[in-house]
């Protein structure tokens, strides 16, 4: 059952046939397919771009092997060093880098897929990016990085500083 | 003279917001504001960052910072015990926010840092000079369970410390 095909539409319309092992690295495919049963329709993603989607399956079929993570309302299965940013893998660094013109962009577009797929990992390796990205930047730099308007007053920043001073010393 | 100079000052800066305006309503919503204004999300990634990072991207923007301190995942808490492995992690943490724990640290740490500084204020140095008390810790113990603030303040109010 699990070398059937399944068909997946994007946002564009266009059709895009992969297997049902690699379409089940997505929490949310896996739980269509597993209500719908045997079916031939093919399963529109109206969020997901083709170009983004073809990303993420290429993902996909990268990882199809891994073992599939525990969710995260599992708290017994919770361990403390999974939130660190720097363990990503080398073929997973290249992927998330994309093309460098649209390297922003692309990866907060893989980022809202792979929350929307519900694929754990891959939205885990988009935030881990992100959060490289932020590290050792001032507020400025991160705001111009992505386009953030300041809407603190300069007594309200100042304020804030303040009660996180603590942390200069920490 | 002075007031046209003054009408024509503000004439250009209204312009200049409404330039802003009208670019602010074209631009499409890109998919970095969709990710970075989501709760959800922007915690997800604050949660990979060191917490002086964190910290500092409170100052980014008022959603930041609301997102950051409003935040109560077993991420965070458990991200506070491994920065802070002494004092900051009593047990009941796990139904405090994170920051509700950061501030009771910082708590503690300024209660210590009292204690050395205490030394250096002549009133108090003339108290240390007294012979000590048989157990030092006894001391100290006297000194924490003896402080006027409860719990409650030190949480709320630390910045009185």
């Amino acid at each position: 059952m699990s070398d059937t095909l399944v068909t997946l539409t994007s946002q564009e319309g266009k059709p895009e046939q992969v297997p049902r092992r690699i379409a089940e690295r997505s929490t949310l495919l896996k739980n269509m397919l597993e209500d719908v049963g045997e079916s031939n329709q093919p399963i529109p993603l109206p969020n997901v771009s083709h170009k983004i989607l073809k990303r993420v399956l290429e993902y996909c079929i990268h990882h199809k092997d891994d073992p599939q993570p525990p969710s995260d309302d599992d708290k017994d299965s919770f361990d403390s060093s999974r939130k660190r940013s720097d363990d990503i893998d080398e073929w997973d660094q290249k992927f998330i880098k994309g093309k460098e013109e649209e390297h922003n962009e692309e990866l907060f577009q893989i980022i809202l897929a792979a929350n929307y797929l519900d694929i754990k990992p891959l939205l885990d390796l988009g935030c881990k990016t992100v959060a490289n990205m932020i590290k050792g930047k001032s507020p400025e730099q991160i705001r111009e990085m992505f386009n953030i308007e300041n809407d603190f007053t300069p007594e309200e920043e100042d304020q804030i500083r303040r009660e996180n001073e603590w942390a200069a010393d920490a | 003279m002075r007031k046209m100079e003054e009408l024509r000052a503000i004439e250009e800066q209204i312009k200049k917001l409404q330039r802003k305006r009208d670019a602010l309503l074209a631009a499409p919503t890109s998919a970095s504001t969709n990710v970075l204004h989501n709760p959800d999300l922007l915690s997800r990634i604050l949660s990979f960052a060191p917490i002086k990072h964190v910290l500092k991207c409170e100052r980014v923007c008022r959603f930041w910072k609301n997102t950051s301190r409003n935040d109560t995942s077993q991420a965070w808490l458990s991200k506070l015990i491994r920065a802070f492995p002494e004092g900051c992690a009593p047990p009941r943490c796990g139904k405090e926010t994170w920051r509700d724990v950061v501030m009771l640290w910082w708590a503690w740490t300024a209660i210590r840092k009292a204690k050395t500084v205490s030394m250096d204020i002549p009133e108090l140095a003339k108290h240390e000079a007294l012979p000590p008390p048989p157990a030092n810790t006894k001391r100290q113990l006297t000194f924490v369970e003896s402080h006027p603030l409860s719990d409650f303040d030190l949480k709320r109010n630390p910045t009185r410390w």
